[in-house]
């Protein structure tokens, strides 16, 4: 047990900023949020650990993608949101009277738009452009089709360019 | 494709904003509740097992009843004088050691061979304990051997010696490794005791029971390699037995200590 802690510990430590920053995109943009998933997710990878590291070193990543997009996912559906929402607007501060620093607006805007996105969708967006996965690794890792992840991609960035300013988002996507 | 992926990596990466806030993640949080959950998957699993062993011994019993009546004799100072009359005289033997004490999962050490029933045939006589005695087979004329009953080698034979006849009934069969034999396992709990001596292979569980002039003593133990021996020995034969009345002797042919020297030292193993 000892083995297994420290070697977990050390996954936990390397990794768990990484895995806040994609939990917080698949949340839509909520800190909070970000860090419950992270640690429902690593709760999980640690019960599940032995098995992993028999699987491989690339498995431990593998199956932290997994396990994070479908709890978040999973998360949604249980309309997890009605607890605790993201606001739409920065709240009111004396500092946001003066001019916000640079890219703040930007950042806003951006959550913005990836918080109206569905759960599977924005998913499917995270997985193979933040993440940079593959069509098949997205569908592995989501339990989809091939099919789906790239009409799903699609439609994310259809709508991401929709909600936000033309020139932000290039076309691109899986055709 | 008509743009970068570039450009939409960069896109998401903005929605970080220029500053993270310090990672709050309870780190102590993520292994209590690992370790915990852990504990309970391997409750769950471990329950799992002993609820398909219990299900296969369950089974296994009652499939033995229905199809062969002969592995589910009874040693004949057992019976009543009533239920002698019944049995045509044949001495019937305990149940199989199986239905006795707390199911554990049994340690798989190779198929069940006629072959290897012969082997062990060969060690029991060979024992220094029945070199001496009297071996006659309870049934057809024949020298008594072990037979496969199930997943078990099972050895039946009447046994004289110094005036004394009784049934003596050896099981060898595979066990679980990660128990030691209780008094639990007997089949006649009676003045049960279990022996643990330096010069032991294993504890012994050793029972002496009686009933009326019904003698019963019986030894089990369970090997280092996961095999488990049992024997039984009685003070009535089946030829007393089938005696009108049926008689019996005042005492079994085979003390305690030969039990225990059968069981521990004939070189009895499932494989």
């Amino acid at each position: 047990m000892a083995d297994r802690d420290a070697e977990f510990g050390e996954f936990l430590d390397s990794r768990a900023v990484v895995m806040r920053r994609t939990a917080y995109l698949l949340c839509g943009g909520d800190w909070h949020r970000a860090e419950d998933l992270v640690q429902t997710t690593l709760t999980k990878i640690y019960v599940a650990w032995s098995r992993i590291r028999r699987d491989g070193d690339g498995s431990v990543d593998a199956y932290s993608r997994k396990i994070m997009v479908r709890a978040a996912i999973d998360e949604s559906r249980r309309a997890y949101r009605r607890r605790e929402s993201v606001v739409d607007e920065l709240p009111e501060t004396g500092a946001a009277m003066s001019a916000p620093p640079a890219g703040v607006e930007d950042a806003v805007d951006v959550r913005r738009a990836l918080a109206q996105l569905p759960a599977g969708q924005r998913a499917v967006v995270v997985l193979r452009y933040w993440e940079d996965l593959s069509v098949v690794e997205t569908a592995q890792a989501l339990g989809k089709s091939e099919g789906t992840v790239k009409s799903q991609a699609s439609k994310g960035l259809a709508a991401l360019r929709r909600l936000l300013q033309p020139g932000d988002l290039a076309e691109a996507g899986d055709q | 494709m008509t743009g970068s992926t570039d450009d939409i990596k960069d896109l998401l990466g903005r929605a970080l904003g220029g500053q993270e806030p310090p990672l709050r993640l309870d780190r102590d949080e993520v292994f209590r509740v690992g370790r915990k959950r852990l504990r309970r998957r391997r409750a769950l699993e471990a329950g799992g097992v002993v609820a398909a062993v219990v299900v296969v011994v369950v089974g296994a019993t009652t499939l033995t009843g229905l199809g062969d009546g002969d592995s589910q004799r009874l040693l004949p100072a057992a019976t009543s004088t009533a239920t002698v009359t019944t049995t045509q005289g044949k001495p019937e033997l305990p149940v199989s050691t199986t239905v006795h004490g707390p199911p554990s999962a049994p340690v798989s050490q190779g198929p069940i061979t006629s072959e290897h029933a012969d082997v062990l045939t060969d060690k029991l006589y060979n024992s220094a304990v029945l070199h001496s005695r009297d071996l006659t087979t309870p049934g057809p004329a024949g020298k008594p051997e072990f037979v496969v009953r199930g997943g078990t080698y099972l050895f039946e034979a009447d046994v004289t010696f110094a005036g004394m006849e009784g049934a003596l009934q050896v099981t060898v069969e595979s066990g679980p490794l990660d128990r030691s034999v209780t008094c639990e396992d007997m089949s006649y709990p009676g003045d049960c005791e279990v022996r643990l001596r330096p010069d032991y292979k294993a504890p012994v569980a050793t029972s002496d029971w009686a009933t009326g002039k019904v003698v019963r003593r019986e030894v089990r133990t369970l090997l280092p390699d996961g095999t488990k021996v049992m024997a039984l020995v009685t003070n009535q034969s089946s030829r007393q037995l089938a005696d009108n009345p049926p008689s019996m002797s005042p005492n079994p042919p085979l003390s305690l200590d030969d039990l225990v020297e059968l069981v521990l030292n004939c070189g009895l193993r499932v494989s």
